[in-house]
């Protein structure tokens, strides 16, 4: 049996049939495709995983997961084989997309999916592995139309993708909600360089541009133009000012950076923001609450869970149904203003990093005696992941570096280590981030 | 100054505490000086503005020094 967001699909397939979709290829021809190989998906609910950068052919391959009322599980492509097989064991993946579909064929169910549960995504995590996060299709489909509504996105859109689809920047700004509208989705892929990016936008005509940061840091270093772009749309990372700046001044288009959680799809926008940057106020169906120690947001795209990690996400919801973000902030004006971020993720070019993963890396290398695993910018100002080690005489970075490879993807991969003959700890015995992070940048500047 | 010379420079600009001494040491390899997909995307950018070519590359066709020169030798 199909889901709601099957039959929201569906109802855009219908209407907007004559209509270009995604990368040249109309709604009735992505309907006639989807629907072709969902007939090839036979079983009953099954657990089928997306790996695969962005193409028109994921699109078609995640509709038809979903028509043939299955549940699509989306996975970042650039995760290694370490990662993906935790994930297939630890979700008890039926199927797995990559180039081609590979039947798996798990050993029972290690953990029950809600009966509700239409899609699955990934959060870097807090527990030390990814987490597997559950969606009801109402939650998916409430995003998609409150990011229609509160954006003001139309039919005559072209959206030009450079964030992954398994990324809540592009699942949620650019999937559903372009086709609710009848818009055009080209989806960008590979290295987000300003030279490649420009291109693109202005093979596809796009209007809209969606991608993380170090995106526009690229566009700004080689001050390149946008064509018929209006609407440039950031997240995931924070956006440096001096780049916010520079690209209104060379495009004439604002950066609208919007604020949005894996947990609970996006909370603000502004098409319009100040000198000073902004987040903009809360999109339609969200209510943002900040507290003297947090922000708290509630909206209709709320994950329901982790499948893996069960009572973890529960324990960040109050009793009245707010998410506990992590993050401080206040409203001015109506408008989000973040002072800090507690959560102790890092964020490397908008993909999260979760230190304990890295960390549990490190310890298993067998001359490591101690490791502790941060967040620190490098020389060119972008946050990096750092590692501070100690260990057995003979221990290199060389083969530090080496273990990390090997399991983690690169972006996981400590682009700083430092060798120490003893992990500065604080009065109650922790790794002392602020004297680590001094500590590195001590004998960077030796 | 050739092009594997401009490159090298390139790529010790775009990378994080990387030396010409450690890109020699390492063969040229980019991954041996531990670049991330943002050092890579910088590289790019330089080498476009700099060069003046553009490369639409990934990571795995511009291992090294001499790969991103042949390529750049190509691209003009």
């Amino acid at each position: 049996m199909t889901g709601e967001l099957a039959r929201a699909f569906d109802a855009c397939l219908a209407k907007h049939r004559g209509r270009e979709a995604v990368d040249g290829l109309t709604y009735a021809e992505l309907d006639d495709r989807s629907a072709e190989l969902a007939i090839g998906l036979t079983g009953e609910r099954l657990r089928i995983g997306i790996q695969a950068p962005n193409s028109t052919e994921y699109v078609i391959r995640y509709l038809a997961v979903l028509r043939a009322g299955h549940v699509p599980f989306l996975i970042d492509a650039a995760l290694g084989p370490v990662e993906l097989r935790r994930i297939v064991e630890d979700c008890s993946l039926d199927g797995l997309y990559q180039d081609d579909m590979v039947v798996l064929s798990p050993d029972g169910r290690r953990h029950e999916l809600l009966p509700d549960t239409e899609v699955c995504r990934f959060s870097s995590g807090s527990t030390g592995h990814p987490n597997c996060i559950e969606f009801t299709g109402a939650a998916v489909h409430a995003a998609a139309r409150n990011w229609v509504a509160g954006t003001r996105l139309t039919g005559e859109d072209r959206i030009a993708c450079f964030a992954a689809l398994s990324n809540g920047l592009a699942f949620n700004t650019s999937l559903l909600a372009t086709f609710l509208v009848g818009g055009a989705l080209h989806l960008g892929h590979g290295l987000p360089t300003a030279g490649r990016v420009a291109r693109f936008v202005e093979r596809t005509g796009a209007t809209r541009l969606v991608g993380f940061p170090a995106l526009y840091d690229s566009l700004v270093r080689r001050e390149s133009r946008l064509g018929d772009v209006r609407i440039a749309i950031s997240s995931g990372a924070p956006l440096r000012a001096a780049t916010r700046e520079k690209f209104r001044e060379i495009t004439g288009v604002a950066i609208s950076d919007y604020y949005g959680i894996a947990e609970t799809g996006p909370l603000t926008f502004t098409a319009d923001p100040g000198p000073d940057g902004g987040l903009g106020g809360p999109l339609p169906g969200v209510r943002l609450r900040p507290t003297e120690t947090e922000l708290e947001v509630r909206s209709e795209s709320m994950a329901s869970r982790y499948l893996n990690a069960p009572g973890v996400l529960e324990g960040r919801r109050t009793a009245d149904g707010f998410y506990r973000t992590g993050d401080e902030g206040r409203l001015s004006n109506g408008e989000l203003v973040l002072t800090g971020r507690s959560g102790r993720v890092i964020n490397v070019g908008g993909r999260k990093v979760d230190p304990i993963e890295v960390s549990e890396v490190l310890h298993g290398i067998d001359a490591v005696h101690a490791a502790a695993v941060f967040g620190c910018a490098d020389t060119h100002g972008d946050d990096v992941v750092a590692a501070v080690v100690s260990g057995e005489p003979g221990l290199t970075v060389d083969a530090v570096l080496q273990r990390c490879r090997e399991v983690l993807p690169g972006y996981k991969v400590p682009a700083l280590i430092e060798l120490v003959a003893e992990i500065p700890t604080n009065s109650i015995g922790k790794p002392s981030v602020a004297a680590l992070r001094e500590l590195v940048r001590r004998r960077r500047s030796a | 100054m050739t092009v594997r010379e401009q490159i090298v420079k390139l790529v010790v600009a775009a990378g994080e505490e990387v030396t010409e001494q450690d890109l020699d040491a390492a063969g040229g390899s980019l991954s041996a000086v531990n670049f991330t997909s943002l050092s890579y995307i910088r590289l790019i950018d330089a080498i476009e503005n700099e060069l003046g070519v553009y490369l639409e590359a990934e990571p795995g066709q511009l291992a090294t020094v001499d790969d991103i020169a042949a390529l750049v030798r190509a691209a003009r």
